[in-house]
């Protein structure tokens, strides 16, 4: 009748919890504590709508004679990308230098880069929308842009 | 909190509600199950990093649309499985045709593995909850206890500055406790999983 666990039991299933929760990286519980301030921005998340990375990846992928081959690094050295809610985007063009941004329809705003580590320096976009930063952070890092209209967006973490 | 499921339904809201530190309960809370779907997929932990970053993201955004907790875990698995599987497709097309094989022998199985994935993932989080509610010197004395490889009681009574006697008897009353822990009795109450 008794199919009880014993005590060796007991202790070893704690254990195990334990160890699972021990072997995470430190840093996936801090990255993903991070992001909470996104909620807190009064900001959309707008979402990814383009990758060339990702883009490159799945042509590859469905390239079922394999005749292409492109490496990592040559799609690594520029990168576009493309955020969007129904009323906003952003889209992204980075090179060696930097990022460079347009925000769409073309306006004036402040777009805000977010580092992991907390910290968030400005910079501005012109009433064509156009803005600049460099050099592209190496880290990961997301953007928020305010419009002169006061309509804020943020896109994700983006790591280059 | 008598049970993960109602530790996770009270986090839910606090977040909900703006409460960072509740967040960061929920975080920790799924972070080994997110690791486990990642480790099943063979990832690396820069690949691991970045499937956990869109989990997290995908949470929040869901945050305000979770009616039942219970239902969490399963769905942060299934979220965990199909970051993974778009990393693993996504890695290029000179390894494809190995992987295409190995990818379809993989998802066959994962269908079954997620789910004792989260099955065991609740377990840990049962005998976690419990575990946490001890105070702290009888966690300690716990942890000493589980050493790999083990301690002598001897070591252990010296470490704790406590009678090497005290340790038998107090480790059967702690695991009692742990044992009639609303959320462990629970799990022990359901037939067991087999490994």
């Amino acid at each position: 009748m008794d199919d009880r666990p014993t005590d060796e039991e007991i202790l070893t299933e704690l254990a195990d919890a334990l160890k699972a929760r021990r072997e995470v990286p430190g840093d996936i519980v801090e990255d993903g504590v991070a992001i909470f301030s996104l909620r807190t921005l009064d900001a959309e998340l707008a979402r990814l709508t383009y990758d060339s990375s990702r883009e490159a990846a799945d042509d590859l992928a469905s390239n079922d004679a394999g005749l292409l081959v492109v490496t990592r690094s040559e799609v690594a050295s520029l990168r576009s990308l493309a955020y969007s809610t129904h009323d906003l985007g952003i889209e992204l063009e980075v090179t060696s230098t930097g990022v460079m941004g347009q925000i769409v329809p073309p306006q004036a705003a402040t777009v805000t880069v977010h580092t992991a580590d907390g910290s968030a320096h400005d910079v501005p976009a012109d009433t064509l929308g156009w803005f600049a930063f460099r050099p592209a952070p190496r880290a990961r890092f997301r953007l928020t842009c305010c419009t002169a209209a006061g309509r804020c967006v943020t896109t994700s973490w983006i790591t280059l | 909190m008598s049970t993960p499921t109602d530790e996770t339904g009270a986090l839910v809201e606090r977040a909900r509600r703006g409460d960072e530190r509740a967040w960061a309960g929920l975080v920790e809370r799924f972070a080994p199950l997110v690791l486990a779907v990642c480790r099943r997929h063979q990832l690396g932990e820069a690949d691991a990093k970045d499937v956990a970053q869109a989990v997290w993201l995908a949470l929040l955004e869901h945050l305000d649309t979770i009616r039942e907790p219970a239902a969490l875990p399963g769905w942060i698995a299934t979220t965990a499985r199909r970051e993974c599987l778009h990393v693993v497709t996504g890695k290029g097309a000179r390894h494809r045709r190995e992987l295409v094989g190995e990818v379809a022998a993989d998802v066959a199985d994962l269908t079954e593995t997620v789910d004792d994935l989260v099955l065991r993932a609740e377990r840990h989080a049962a005998f976690l909850l419990a575990f946490e509610e001890l105070p702290p010197q009888q966690k300690e004395l716990l942890i000493l206890l589980m050493h790999d490889p083990p301690l002598a009681y001897v070591d252990i009574a010296e470490r704790l500055r406590i009678a090497v006697g005290s340790i038998g008897p107090t480790r059967g009353r702690l695991l009692h406790k742990i044992r009639r822990h609303p959320a462990v009795a629970a799990l022990l109450e359901a037939p067991r999983p087999t490994r």
